[in-house]
């Protein structure tokens, strides 16, 4: 293991085998033979996958063909507002689907199985817009130029989609992904009339109705495969995607020009942000200012302001899990990423570090129960630390896979110049890896606290979880979307946008989640 | 060769700094398991402790989990017993919790005056606080006249203008499996099948199908006395059916409150202090003049003003302790026939 | 005249494949010599594998009479071999300046913290950077940015220099005075340099000798084109 700090990866993986696998494994255990056979021999097992399958690759083909155009515009062309579109369009990925079910299916008649489709892409065509456009941005000037020489905007087109493609295909399995362990959403949009039931909602029924965790894991193994077999490639992908490297010489590319096509461009570019973003958001403002009843200027603020002062101890108790977990995550995704790219095995236990996200939250919640709750570790279980363990251990992966490929795309002599010089892993590790990665990191940093900041399934079974906004959401909104429970989610929306929006700010160069 | 401290482990050793700074929350006097909502429950126990001057340190769930969320956690606990009293707002996993051997057997002096049939006969656990079964309906789409019975719900005059919750969670399945033990199984599963069937709009809970009669987007439906007032109280034109309450009909299920001490229990001396005060007369009325409405089960409040017509409500005669032990299985039963 | 870089055997490989040697060579303690060769014939992995960033697969590589590496088993790390390496295209960090890139080096090597910023402006005259002591990499030319290169690979202590394509990206006004200060600071420092190019007329004014390198393996003869 050379080129790595034995000492600090040893350590880095104790925790995230602690929090991130431990877990897991406890849940495993449980599953017995019976259990097994039971659910790979059920007619219906394959019936849901089917069903949940198809939910995938609908929601992830819109969120591709919408994704991949929106990325190449707001990153390679002249589309007016191309700076301010491409914040807007991450938005979407930020907003807790079920805010744009409830927006969605008050605007409209939308329910069932197209409902959820539409409103699951509409939620993860970011992922592909963000991998898009970072790989359209990667492709060097010169290369383009000769391209465009040779054929015009055309075959400029032609050359480079073969090298996009990979990334955006990336972005693509990762909303596969979200999309079949979605809980929520098929719920909500069929909360009337026939019920559209997923994989997702089978392992919560198998928990309920057996009352032992072993069916409820047995059950959910057959998605966790399907996930796990979503993101190998996914990983693959990335790799295959990644091209120029930081440091070298690399020019990046000019605008191209659209000419009198700016515009419809630019219209394409600005639905996508207001059906997906502006349009809920402003559904629940419009809630929160009065809704059906009128809507006022004083209303609206005084629904916000009631809901901060009433719910401000769940909202600060959110932000602060949030970012704690955040924080820690940061440290452990660099110091593994760097492994997982450097060592030279550390390819074959991606699959390792992806598990917790190929795992139902709810499973992971349990799990987290049967391995805290014991008389050593009693005053952890019921603390608010259990809470940021699982934050940690169930989202580090993201952060972890962004700092691999921030990795990947470094050039290693950077660090081996660090090498002759005699400094030792740990100290080019800090001083030369980090400071180069630091908008991957930080981009890691924003990602956990978002999703964080969402998190429900997993967080309502241990006992700090009752004390997170979201957990209040969520109760409220099946009793009455009134302008107190509008003005709350745009607390949270605000919230969760807000290092974002501080970023853009006050800093003086766009945040690269994406090497 | 002066070796620098290696900046990437500082952020690692904070991490378990950090974990037992959050450890050290002080450990309560108490804790409670709470199903019953926030909203309805949390004045109660801030006045629990206010008069007691004990901490209580209280877990509720969430809607969507309809009260399983909390009775598998317990159930997920039971190797190391964390929770001291369990306030379910339903009967029959309460039941199933007893018959799992987790609960403790405690006589409150506070429910002498609770009907027996309310009371575990080991005194396990003890009802209180009822919700009923009702029908609520929207009074600006159809008279409240014309349902008076469970069957209305499956007549075709009705196709496409009614609802009930799927009756896969919460009191919708304990309904479920009520009627089963109630009407046998032939006539329970006509009944269900006919609601399949039928054109019944199936909705995801009570919550739900109270604010779609409540917005009228059906015109009635089954739910619970506490859902449908608080979309009385929220002003909406709605009104309550009692069903089957004549001479020969089911008459309406109650669901009491239930509440039950952990065997294990942690803080057994204080988690008896707050079932006492949990079953009192005064905290029963107090659910009973709240936005849920309960229905109050001491014989003292029999005759107390309630904001419901319970004088039209004709309870139906079932066995909890029969409900409480099928509904595993109903559940089974009822996924295979409702979910796809 | 001790020899400064001796090598026996070496072969160094990319998975199963040999890309380097096995070849034997000599260079003196204060000698300059030029290493030749088109693309892909291993001058860069001949350069890493004298530094120790290369795994050899057999031969032996010593360095001032020690063993530095025996067959795969390397004996000496990187930093302890004495040696210095211009990075083709420099490698430098972006994110320090010129400062703190020497005195990032300086620490490593021991120079105490008082010491570092004399020195550091020592190494900066040596290489005519005086004055760009807060400047980052991307604000440098390409002959700016090769001089801090240089700077950095002699604050290593090197006795040994090893240049990869050190005059690559640079005009040939820059070339000649790279050259230049290269032979300079041979002279003045006493340092034995390995140099490889793929230009065979590049350095040949201040080479001592210069090898030709081909499919990984040293011929004899004339450097041709």
């Amino acid at each position: 293991m050379t080129g790595v700090s034995r000492p600090l990866v040893i350590a880095a993986t104790t925790v995230f085998a602690v929090l991130g696998l431990a877990p897991i494994a406890v849940m495993l255990a449980r599953v017995s033979g019976a259990d097994l056979s039971d659910v790979l021999g059920s007619a219906r097992t394959a019936s849901l996958l089917g069903r949940t399958l198809w939910l995938g690759l609908a929601t992830s083909a819109i969120a591709l063909a919408v994704g991949l155009p929106f990325g190449f515009l707001v990153a390679r062309t002249d589309v007016p507002g191309a700076a301010l579109l491409r914040p807007l369009g991450l938005v979407p990925l930020m907003l807790p689907p079920l805010f744009l079910a409830i927006t969605w299916t008050a605007m409209s008649d939308l329910r069932g199985a197209p409902a959820a489709v539409l409103i699951l892409a509409a939620n993860t065509f970011p992922l592909v817009a963000l991998f898009s456009a970072r790989a359209f941005e990667r492709i060097d000037a010169r290369s383009e130029e000769a391209a465009l020489v040779a054929g015009g905007a055309r075959a400029a087109l032609m050359m480079e989609l073969p090298l996009v493609l990979p990334a955006a295909l990336c972005g693509t399995c990762l909303a596969f992904v979200l999309a079949v362990n979605d809980f929520a959403v098929p719920d909500y949009v069929s909360s009337v009339g026939r019920k559209f039931n997923v994989y997702a909602d089978q392992i919560f029924n198998s928990w309920q109705g057996a009352g032992s965790s072993g069916r409820a894991v047995a059950t959910a193994l057959p998605l966790v495969a399907l996930t796990l077999l979503t993101l190998l490639p996914a990983l693959a992908l990335r790799r295959s995607g990644a091209m120029a490297t930081l440091g070298g010489d690399f020019q990046r590319p000019a605008a191209l020009r659209l000419g009198p096509w700016r515009f419809p461009a630019c219209a394409f570019c600005a639905a996508c942000v207001a059906l997906c973003a502006l349009l809920p958001l402003g559904r629940l403002v419009w809630e929160a200012g009065g809704g059906a009843r009128g809507w006022t200027a004083a209303g609206f603020r005084s629904a916000l302001a009631t809901a901060l002062e009433n719910e401000r101890a769940f909202l600060a108790a959110s932000l602060v899990w949030s970012a704690l977990a955040a924080t820690l995550c940061v440290p452990l995704a660099l110091v593994l990423g760097h492994a997982l790219e450097r060592w030279r095995h550390g390819r074959k236990l991606e699959w390792l570090a992806v598990l917790p996200i190929a795992v139902p939250a709810i499973l992971f919640g349990i799990g987290e129960i049967v391995l805290w709750n014991r008389d050593l570790t009693a005053g952890i279980y019921n603390s608010g630390a259990v809470i940021l363990m699982l934050f940690v251990g169930r989202f580090v992966a993201f952060p972890l896979l962004i700092s691999s490929g921030a990795v990947a795309s470094l050039d290693r002599r950077l660090e081996e110049a660090g090498e002759l010089c005699g400094a030792r892993p740990a100290t080019r590790l800090g001083r030369i890896v980090a400071p180069s990665l630091w908008p991957s990191l930080l981009g890691g940093w924003a990602l956990v606290f978002v999703l964080a900041m969402r998190e429900l399934d997993a967080a309502i079974l241990v006992p700090a979880a009752n004390r997170t906004v979201i957990f209040k959401v969520f109760n409220r909104i099946h009793f009455a979307r009134d302008d107190a429970v509008a003005a709350l989610c745009l607390l949270i929306v605000f919230f969760i946008l807000l290092p974002g929006l501080l970023w853009s700010l006050f800093a003086r160069q766009r945040l690269e989640v994406l090497p | 060769m002066i070796p620098d401290p290696p900046p990437g482990r500082r952020p690692l050793l904070l991490a378990p700094a950090l974990l037992l700074l959050a450890a050290c929350a002080p450990e309560p006097d108490v804790r409670l398991y709470c199903a019953l909502d926030t909203e309805f429950a949390e004045p109660l126990i801030r006045e629990f402790e206010r008069r007691t001057g004990l901490v209580v340190e209280a877990q509720f769930d969430v809607e969507a989990h309809k009260t399983v969320g909390l009775v598998n956690i317990i159930r997920e606990e039971s190797h190391r017993t964390r929770c001291d009293v369990f306030w379910n707002n339903e009967i029959a996993h309460t039941i199933s919790l007893a018959n799992d051997g987790l609960l403790a057997a405690y006589d409150s002096p506070s429910a002498s005056d609770i009907p027996a049939q309310y009371r575990d006969p080991e005194r396990r656990w003890t009802g209180f606080a009822a919700r009923a079964r009702v029908f609520i309906v929207n009074t600006e789409l159809a008279d409240p006249a014309e349902i008076t019975g469970m069957w209305d719900l499956v007549d075709p005059r009705w196709k496409g203008r009614c609802g009930m919750a799927r009756p896969l969670t919460g009191t919708t399945l304990t309904h479920a499996t009520a009627l089963f033990t109630v009407l046998g199984e032939e006539k329970a599963l006509a009944y269900l099948n006919a609601v399949k069937a039928g054109g019944v709009s199936l909705t995801s809970g009570n919550a739900t199908l109270m604010r779609l009669v409540a917005e009228g987007a059906l015109a009635w439906g089954w739910t619970d006395t506490d859902d449908f007032h608080v979309a009385l109280s929220n002003g909406r034109p709605v009104a309550a059916v009692f069903p089957d309450a004549g001479q020969e009909g089911l008459g309406t299920l109650f669901i009491p409150n239930t509440v039950c001490i952990l065997k294990d229990a942690p803080h057994p001396a204080a988690a008896r202090q707050l079932v006492d005060y949990v079953l009192s007369a005064e905290v029963e009325r107090a659910l009973a003049l709240s936005r849920s409405a309960q229905i109050p089960l001491h014989a003292s409040l029999r005759d107390m003003q309630h904001p419901l017509p319970l004088e039209r409500m004709k309870p139906m005669q079932v066995d909890y302790s029969r409900v409480g032990a099928e509904i595993g299985a109903r559940h089974d039963q009822l996924a295979k026939m409702f979910l796809d | 005249m001790s020899v400064a870089i001796r090598l026996e055997g070496l072969a160094v490989g990319a998975g199963k494949r040999t890309v380097l040697g096995p070849l034997d060579l000599d260079v003196a303690e204060g000698e300059h010599v030029l290493v030749v060769g088109p693309s892909g014939a291993g001058k860069t992995t001949l350069l890493r594998a004298i530094a120790g960033l290369a795994r050899p697969q057999r031969g032996r590589v010593t360095l001032f009479g020690r063993t530095a590496s025996e067959g795969a088993r390397i004996v000496l790390p990187p930093a302890g071999r004495g040696v210095g390496l211009l990075f083709q295209g420099g490698a430098l960090w972006p994110h320090m300046s010129a400062r703190r890139t020497l005195e990032f080096v300086l620490a490593r090597r021991g120079v105490a913290r008082a010491a570092r910023r004399a020195r550091s402006d020592e190494l900066l005259a040596l290489v005519e950077l005086t004055g760009f002591e807060r400047r980052k990499p991307g604000t440098l030319s390409g002959g700016e940015a090769q001089r801090l290169a240089l700077a950095r690979a002699l604050a290593c202590e090197a006795r040994i220099l090893l240049l990869d394509e050190p005059l690559g990206p640079l005009d040939a006004a820059l070339r000649a005075e790279l050259l230049a200060r290269l032979e300079r600071l041979q002279r003045e420092l006493g340092l034995t340099v390995l140099h490889v190019t793929h230009d065979p007329a590049e350095a040949r004014s201040i080479a001592d000798r210069a090898l030709f390198l081909r499919d990984g393996l040293l011929v004899d003869g004339e450097v041709t084109p």
